[in-house]
C-alpha cells in the first residue's frame, strides 16, 4: 500500500513544516455590544455579509474574530428584539479592527420578523446536509454527560445498560453501534477506550455537537455508515476557568476543571481540561431472581440494590497552542490521559449471571495535534493522532455471588474448578492497541461562489493480547493489523443571493489488514486482506424568498468497514472472516424548516424524512455452533419521520418538543435458502417511538446579573417487541414496556454565570424504566452541581 | 400566514402517524388454547432465528408456522422432554432452563425454571421419568463436567455432581460426553476425546469408548470405561443418543468418525453400530453392525429408537473430502470448516433409514429428499409412526414416517428453518 504511506508522509510533513506553505497574514475584528442603558449584550451575533465568517457575543457582550482576509467587508450585527446594524468595514493585514456596537431595540411588536441573524447552529443546519447542532451552552449547569444530551435529538435512541459509565448503544435514525461515528473535534474516537466514550465527558468540557444525519461532510473522514457526532470542544482565544462538582445519589460524584490561559500578545495558549467521574451505581433493582446454590430460583421478584456496579473514571488533558503566526494560524498540541474501572454487576443484557468481583479497567494515553491556516482562499486543516489503549478484563474470582450478596468459593466444593465469573476459565486478558490515525483537509474558495475540499485520512490499528491466568486463551498473542483509508473530494456551490446551497461529493475507502492466528502447534498463520470502495453523496438546500423558511436534501451512498472484532475474530470461537465486506447503505433525507419571530418569541421548527437501505449488514449467526465467524447477513431498512419544535422567549421560558417514528424493517428475502418469515417485518428490539420535551421557565425578575431557572423535562419511549412481532402468542410474548420519565431540575447563577448552583431530581416519579429487556435503570435520584465561571 | 398553516399541517400530520402507530398496537389476540396436539420446538427463519415451542392439532397437512403463536424463547435452546415435560435450556448467553408442561386447559405453561452456569450440553432422564438429567461440559481445559439431577415434577436442581469422565493431561485430552443413558443401576456416558485446548479436534478417533458410573448415586470417577477398537468414537455432538436402550434392555452406540459429524482428524474406523448387553457392561464382541458396509449404508450421523428393535437413522451418503492442512487454515479453521458444512445448511447429503438392530439391515426410507438436518431432540413414536423435520436446500416439511413399511408420507410445510423436536406434553 503504496499510497496510505505517502498520504501519511505528506501529512505528517504538513504538520511538521508548515513554514513551507507561503503564508498571508490575516486581519481580526473585536468590540463589544450593548444596548441603549450601556449594559452589555450577550448572544448577538456578527456575521460578515457572505455568512462565512461570524461569532456570538460572550457574557460581557465582547465577540473577536480571527482569521479575516483583509479588506473592504460588510458586517451585520444582530439579535432577537433588536434592530440590525450593518456597516463596511475596511480590515487590515496583522491588525485587528476594534468595533464598538451600541444597539437599538426593536420597535416591531406582534409582527412577523425574519430572523436575519444567523447563528453557527443556524447556518450549518440550513444548508443541505442533515444536521442537528446542540449549543451546549445553556447546559452547563445540568448534572447530564454527553449521551443524555445527544439524547434530546430527533432521532436518535440510548440505551442504557445500568447507571454511569454503562454500557450504551446509540442509534440514530435506526442505525446503531459502530454505524455511527463519533469525533471530537474531528479527530475520530473509535477504539479509544472506554475511559472516553461519550458517556464519561461532562457537558462543562465541550461547546457543541453536531449530530451529522445519514449524511457525512468528507471533513470527517470517517466510514460511518448512518451518520456521524462531532463534538466540538471549542476554541477561543479567552482566558477562563470552568470548575464544576456535582454529588449526588447512589454516591456519584462528577468533578470537572477546563481552564485556559491566553496570551493574546505573545499568541499562544495553554489549556487543561480533566473530568472525573465515580458512582457506586447501587440502585434498587426491583425484580431478579434469587437463586439458591444450585440455581433454582427461590424468589423471582427478589428486590435489592445492585451492589458491584462501581464506576470510575478520569481524564487529564493539556493542550499548548500558537495562534496568528507566521506559520499558522493555529497550531496546538495536545496530551490526554485518561482512564477508568468498572464493576461489572452482570453481563450487558443479562441479569441471570450475577457477578460480584468481575471487572474491567482501561488506560489510554492520547497524544495529537492540529494545524491550521488559511492562505487566500484556501484553508488548510490537519490532525495526526496516536493512542495507546490497554483494556484489562479481570475474571480472576473464584467466588460465585448471587443477587443477595452471597458468595460461595468455588475451591470449597471443588478445589479443580477452572470457572471464573464470566468465563469457562479464570482470566486475566489484557488487550492493547496502538493507533495512529490522521487527516489532511483543504478547502479553497477559488470564487464567491465555489469551493472546492479534499480530505485525506488513515486510520492504523495494531491489536495485541495476552492472558496472565488462562494459558489456554489465544487470541491476538501474534498482533494483527487493520489500516484504514479514506479520502474524500467535494464541490459547494452558493448562490448569489445565498438561497441556494448545492454539494456534491465523492469518498473513497481502503482497508487492507494481516490477520495472524495460531494453528494447533502454536505456529503463526497469516491471511492478508483488503478491499477499496468507492461512497458518493449531494446535499441540495434552499431558502425561499422570506428567507424564514426552507426545504434541503440529502443523499449519501454509505460504508462501514468492518471492525477489527469482526474480521479478526477473537482467538478462538468467533473465527477471522478474512472476506467479510463492508456494510452498505443509501441514505436519503428530506426536510423543512421553519424560523420565526413574534415579536420577543422566536419559533424554531423542523421536520425531516429519512431512508436507509441498508445491505450486508455484519452479524454474528445464532449460537448452536462451537465455531463461527461474523458475516454480512442482513439487509435492513429505515425509513421514518421526525420533527421539533423549540420556541423561546428569551430570558423568560423555552418550550423543546421533539418526536420520532421510524419504520425499521428486514428486506432479506432468503434465509439460507429459506424463505425468510421476518421478510418485511418491523425489526425487533428497536424503539421506533419516542420523544422528549423541554419547558424551561425564568420566572423571576431578579436584580441584574442574577438568574433562577426551573427546567422541567420529560423522555417516552414506546413500548417494543423483544422478538418478532408478528410471531409467538401476543399474550405471552417479551417487551420492553413504555417509558415515560419526569426531569426537574432548579438552577440559579448570580455575578452573570460566575456562581451557578443547580438540583436535579431524575426519574421524578420513580417510575421502572428499561432500555434494554429486564435490564432496570434507575429510579429516583437527585444531584447537586456546583460551578464556578470565571471569563477574565 | 401560509408558512405557520404549513407547520401546523406538518405538526398535525406527525401527530396522525403518531396516533396511528400506537392504534396498531391494539391487538386482537388469540388464545394458544389447544387442548390436545402434538407440541414442537420451533426455529423460525431470518434475523436470530428465534424458537417458539408450539402446539398443533393436525401436521399431517397444511403449514405450521409460529404466526401469532407459540411461546418464545429468547435465544437458541436445547429441547430435551422427559415423560411429559419439555425442557428448553439455552447457551451461556442466556443461561436458563425452563420446565414446560400442559395445565389443566390444555394450553402450556412454564412449570419452572433454572439457571446454570455455563451451557447444559448434554441430556438424559432416568428410567422412572422422575428425574432430568443435564450435564454442563467445559470446552477448554481440565475440569469437572456437572451433572445436574432435576426433578422432573418441579423443575427443581436437587444436586450437581463433578466429574471429569476421562482425561488424560499428558496427553491434552479430555472427555466429551455423547448421551447420559440410565439402565437399571448404572448411567451409561459415551464420550469423545478433544483436545483439551478446546479446538474440538478429535484426538483419538479410532476407538470408542464409553464411561459406566453407578446410578443414581453417581461419583466423581466411573467405575470404569470401556473400549472398542473395531468403530470410531461413539455419538455425535448436539445429538443426546450415542447410546440408546431397546425393549429388551440391551444397549446400542452409534459412531460417525466423519468430518462432517465433527471429527477432525476423521476416522480410519467404519462406522457402525456396537451393543452392549442387558445386564452387561461390556461391549458385545460378538456384535457389530458395519454400517459402512452394509447394504443401504454409508456413514451414520444420527440414530434414535423407535420400539421393536429398530432405530430410525440419518446416512451421510458421503462424507466430506477433509481437506489437507494448509498454511492458509489453522488448525481450528479446519475443525471449524466441518463443523460448519456439519450446522449448515450447504451440504444436503443425509438420506432417511430405519435399521434393524437384531437383523442388521438398513431400510431406506421411501419418498423422503435427501436434506441437513442438525440439531434433533429425542423423537417421538405413536401408534407405530415417528415425526421428522426434513429440510432441503429450498424447503422443510414435516414428514411422518410409517414404521412398518418404512415409508414417509409428506406433512405440513415448515414455515421456518426447522423444528427440533415433537413432543406430546
Amino acid at each position: 500500500m503504496k499510497l496510505p504511506k505517502s498520504l501519511i508522509a505528506f501529512q505528517l510533513g504538513c504538520l511538521l513544516f508548515p513554514s513551507l506553505i507561503m503564508a498571508q497574514k490575516t486581519a481580526s475584528l473585536k468590540g463589544t455590544v450593548v444596548d441603549a442603558k450601556g449594559e452589555a449584550v450577550p448572544g448577538i451575533t456578527i456575521i460578515r455579509k457572505d455568512k462565512e465568517l461570524g461569532t456570538i457575543t460572550d457574557g460581557t457582550g465582547a465577540f473577536y474574530i480571527t482569521e479575516v482576509l483583509p479588506g473592504v467587508s460588510t458586517w451585520v450585527v444582530s439579535g432577537v428584539g433588536y434592530e440590525p446594524q450593518e456597516k463596511e468595514l475596511h480590515l487590515k493585514a496583522g491588525k485587528a479592527f476594534v468595533w464598538d456596537v451600541t444597539l437599538k431595540e426593536s420597535v416591531t411588536e406582534m409582527d412577523e420578523v425574519t430572523v436575519m441573524s444567523q447563528s453557527y447552529a443556524e447556518r450549518k443546519q440550513l444548508g443541505g446536509i442533515a444536521v442537528k447542532v446542540i449549543d451546549t451552552r445553556q447546559l452547563q449547569n445540568l448534572t447530564a454527560d454527553i449521551n443524555q444530551v445527544i439524547r434530546m435529538t430527533p432521532g436518535v435512541v440510548i440505551r442504557e445498560s445500568g447507571g454511569v459509565g454503562s454500557g450504551f448503544s446509540l442509534s440514530l435514525n435506526g442505525l446503531s453501534g459502530d454505524q455511527v461515528r463519533y469525533f471530537i473535534d474531528g479527530v475520530p474516537m473509535e477504539n479509544f477506550g472506554s475511559a472516553l466514550t461519550l458517556n464519561n465527558y461532562p457537558v462543562n468540557l465541550i461547546k457543541r455537537i453536531d449530530v451529522y444525519k445519514g449524511v457525512v461532510p468528507i471533513h470527517l473522514g470517517a466510514d460511518a455508515l448512518g451518520g456521524a457526532i462531532n463534538i466540538i470542544t471549542g476554541y477561543q482565544r479567552e482566558n477562563f476557568l470552568d470548575a464544576t462538582y456535582s454529588f449526588g445519589s447512589f454516591n456519584t460524584h462528577r468533578a470537572s476543571v477546563n481552564t485556559q490561559y491566553t496570551d493574546q500578545e505573545a499568541g499562544y495558549y495553554v489549556k487543561f481540561s480533566s473530568f472525573f467521574n465515580h458512582s457506586d451505581n447501587n440502585y434498587w433493582m426491583d425484580e431478579v431472581p434469587l437463586t439458591d446454590e444450585l440455581g433454582n430460583i427461590v424468589n423471582d421478584r427478589f428486590r435489592t440494590r445492585r451492589f458491584h456496579d462501581g464506576y470510575t473514571s478520569g481524564m487529564l488533558a493539556g493542550t499548548f497552542g500558537i495562534f496568528d503566526k507566521k506559520i499558522a494560524d493555529e497550531w496546538k498540541v495536545t496530551l490526554t490521559y485518561a482512564g477508568n474501572r468498572n464493576n461489572y454487576q452482570h453481563p450487558d443484557f443479562n441479569i441471570k449471571r450475577i457477578f460480584g468481583k468481575f471487572h474491567t479497567e482501561n488506560e489510554t494515553v492520547l497524544a495529537s495535534t492540529s494545524y491550521q491556516k488559511r492562505i487566500g482562499g484556501l484553508s488548510i486543516r490537519a490532525y495526526a493522532a496516536y493512542g495507546n489503549i490497554e483494556e484489562s478484563s479481570v475474571d480472576t474470582s473464584t467466588f460465585r455471588y448471587n443477587w443477595a450478596g452471597e458468595a460461595i468459593n468455588r475451591f470449597d466444593s471443588d478445589p479443580s474448578d477452572p470457572k471464573g465469573e464470566i468465563r469457562d476459565r479464570r482470566s486475566l486478558f489484557i488487550l492493547n492497541d496502538h493507533t495512529f490515525r490522521s487527516q489532511l483537509h483543504l478547502k479553497y474558495v477559488f470564487h464567491p461562489r465555489h469551493s472546492v475540499h479534499v480530505s485525506l485520512s488513515q486510520n492504523h490499528l495494531k491489536r495485541s493480547g495476552e492472558d496472565l491466568v488462562d494459558s489456554l486463551n489465544r487470541s491476538f498473542i501474534s498482533s494483527n493489523f487493520i489500516n484504514k483509508t479514506l479520502s474524500g473530494l467535494s464541490y459547494q456551490y452558493d448562490s448569489e443571493d445565498e438561497r441556494i446551497q448545492w454539494t456534491v461529493f465523492g469518498k473513497g475507502y481502503g482497508y487492507n489488514g494481516k490477520i495472524i492466528t495460531q494453528d494447533l502447534d502454536n505456529a503463526d498463520q497469516e491471511t492478508n486482506t483488503s478491499l477499496n470502495t468507492i461512497g458518493y453523496g449531494t446535499a441540495l438546500a434552499y431558502r425561499f424568498a422570506e428567507g424564514a423558511y426552507g426545504v434541503k436534501a440529502s443523499f449519501e451512498r454509505a460504508y462501514r468497514i468492518p471492525e477489527p472484532g469482526e474480521i479478526l475474530g477473537s482467538g478462538l470461537y468467533v473465527l477471522p472472516n478474512p472476506d467479510l465486506q463492508p456494510e452498505k447503505s443509501y441514505n436519503v433525507n428530506l426536510g423543512a424548516w421553519l424560523r420565526k419571530s413574534i415579536s420577543t418569541i422566536e419559533i424554531n421548527s423542523e421536520i425531516n424524512l429519512f431512508l436507509r437501505k441498508a445491505d450486508d449488514f455484519i452479524r454474528f449467526p445464532s449460537a448452536g455452533a462451537p465455531f463461527g465467524s461474523f458475516e454480512n447477513l442482513d439487509n435492513v431498512r429505515s425509513q421514518g419521520v421526525e420533527g421539533s419544535v423549540s420556541v423561546t422567549k428569551k430570558d423568560h421560558w423555552l418550550f423543546n418538543v421533539n418526536a420520532t417514528y421510524q419504520h425499521i424493517t428486514d428486506r432479506t428475502p432468503f434465509d439460507e435458502g429459506l424463505e425468510n418469515v421476518n421478510y418485511k417485518s418491523r425489526l425487533p428490539n428497536i424503539p421506533y417511538l419516542f420523544g422528549n420535551a423541554r419547558l424551561g421557565l425564568s420566572p423571576f425578575d431578579l436584580p441584574e446579573r442574577r438568574n433562577v431557572t426551573f427546567y422541567l423535562s420529560t423522555n417516552y419511549v414506546h413500548e417494543f417487541f423483544l422478538l418478532w412481532e408478528n410471531n409467538g402468542d401476543p399474550d405471552q410474548k417479551n417487551s420492553i414496556p413504555e417509558q415515560l420519565t419526569l426531569d426537574f431540575s432548579a438552577e440559579m447563577s448570580w455575578k452573570d454565570g460566575r456562581y451557578n448552583v443547580s438540583a436535579t431530581s431524575s426519574n421524578l416519579t420513580d417510575a421502572q424504566v428499561f432500555d434494554n429487556f429486564l435490564i432496570q435503570k434507575p429510579g429516583r435520584a437527585f444531584y447537586l452541581k456546583l460551578r464556578y465561571f470565571l471569563n477574565y | 400566514m401560509r408558512n405557520i398553516f404549513k407547520s401546523r399541517l406538518a405538526g398535525l400530520w406527525l401527530l396522525l402517524v403518531i396516533c396511528f402507530t400506537t392504534a396498531c398496537g391494539d391487538d386482537d389476540s388469540v388464545t394458544d388454547s389447544i387442548p390436545s396436539g402434538i407440541t414442537m420446538a420451533f426455529k423460525t427463519t431470518g434475523g436470530d432465528e428465534t424458537e417458539y415451542i408450539i402446539n398443533q392439532e393436525d401436521i399431517s397437512t397444511g403449514e405450521i408456522s409460529a404466526e401469532g403463536r407459540g411461546i418464545e424463547q429468547t435465544g437458541w435452546r436445547f429441547y430435551y422432554s422427559v415423560g411429559k415435560t419439555l425442557f428448553a435450556s439455552g447457551y451461556s448467553a442466556d443461561n436458563q432452563c425452563a420446565g414446560y408442561v400442559a395445565n389443566d386447559a390444555g394450553q402450556i405453561v412454564k412449570q419452572g425454571e433454572f439457571i446454570f452456569e455455563n451451557a447444559l450440553e448434554m441430556f438424559g432422564k432416568s428410567d422412572d421419568n422422575e428425574t432430568f438429567l443435564a450435564m454442563e461440559i467445559p470446552r477448554a481445559g481440565f475440569g469437572n463436567r456437572r451433572l445436574h439431577f432435576i426433578d422432573v415434577s418441579t423443575t427443581f436442581v436437587n444436586k450437581i455432581v463433578g466429574t471429569r469422565i476421562f482425561e488424560s493431561e499428558a496427553r491434552g485430552e479430555v472427555a466429551w460426553p455423547t448421551a447420559l443413558e440410565v439402565r437399571g443401576d448404572k448411567l451409561f456416558v459415551p464420550f469423545h476425546k478433544l483436545d483439551a485446548q478446546g479446538s474440538f479436534s478429535t484426538t483419538s478417533p479410532d476407538t470408542a469408548f464409553v464411561a459406566i458410573y453407578d446410578y443414581p448415586e453417581v461419583g466423581a470417577e466411573p467405575i470404569k470405561i470401556i473400549s472398542d477398537s473395531r468403530t470410531s468414537n461413539i455419538g455425535v455432538n448436539g445429538m443426546t443418543t450415542g447410546v440408546i436402550e431397546v425393549d429388551n434392555g440391551d444397549l446400542y452406540s452409534f459412531s460417525s468418525g466423519s468430518f462432517l459429524a465433527g471429527f477432525y482428524p476423521t476416522s480410519t474406523k467404519p462406522s457402525g453400530i456396537l451393543r452392549i448387553p442387558n445386564g452387561d457392561t461390556e461391549f458385545d464382541e460378538d456384535y457389530f453392525f458395519n454400517i459402512t458396509q452394509a447394504t443401504n449404508g454409508g456413514n451414520i450421523f444420527w440414530m434414535d429408537y423407535i420400539g421393536d428393535e429398530k432405530v430410525i437413522a440419518r446416512i451421510l451418503i458421503n462424507d466430506l473430502e477433509t481437506p489437507e492442512p494448509s498454511p492458509a487454515l489453522t488448525g481450528e479453521q479446519l475443525i471449524a470448516a466441518g463443523w460448519y458444512e456439519a450446522y449448515g445448511r450447504s451440504v444436503f447429503n443425509q438420506k432417511l433409514v430405519i435399521i434393524d438392530l437384531v437383523d442388521e439391515t438398513i431400510t431406506d426410507v421411501a419418498d423422503v429428499p435427501l436434506h441437513a438436518k442438525r440439531f434433533t431432540s429425542p423423537v417421538l413414536v405413536e401408534d407405530g409412526k415417528v415425526y421428522v423435520s426434513i429440510e432441503t436446500a429450498t424447503d422443510a416439511f414435516v414428514y411422518t414416517v410409517d414404521i412398518e413399511t418404512a415409508t414417509a408420507t409428506k406433512g405440513a410445510e415448515i414455515k421456518g428453518k426447522t423444528i427440533k423436536g415433537f413432543y406430546r406434553l
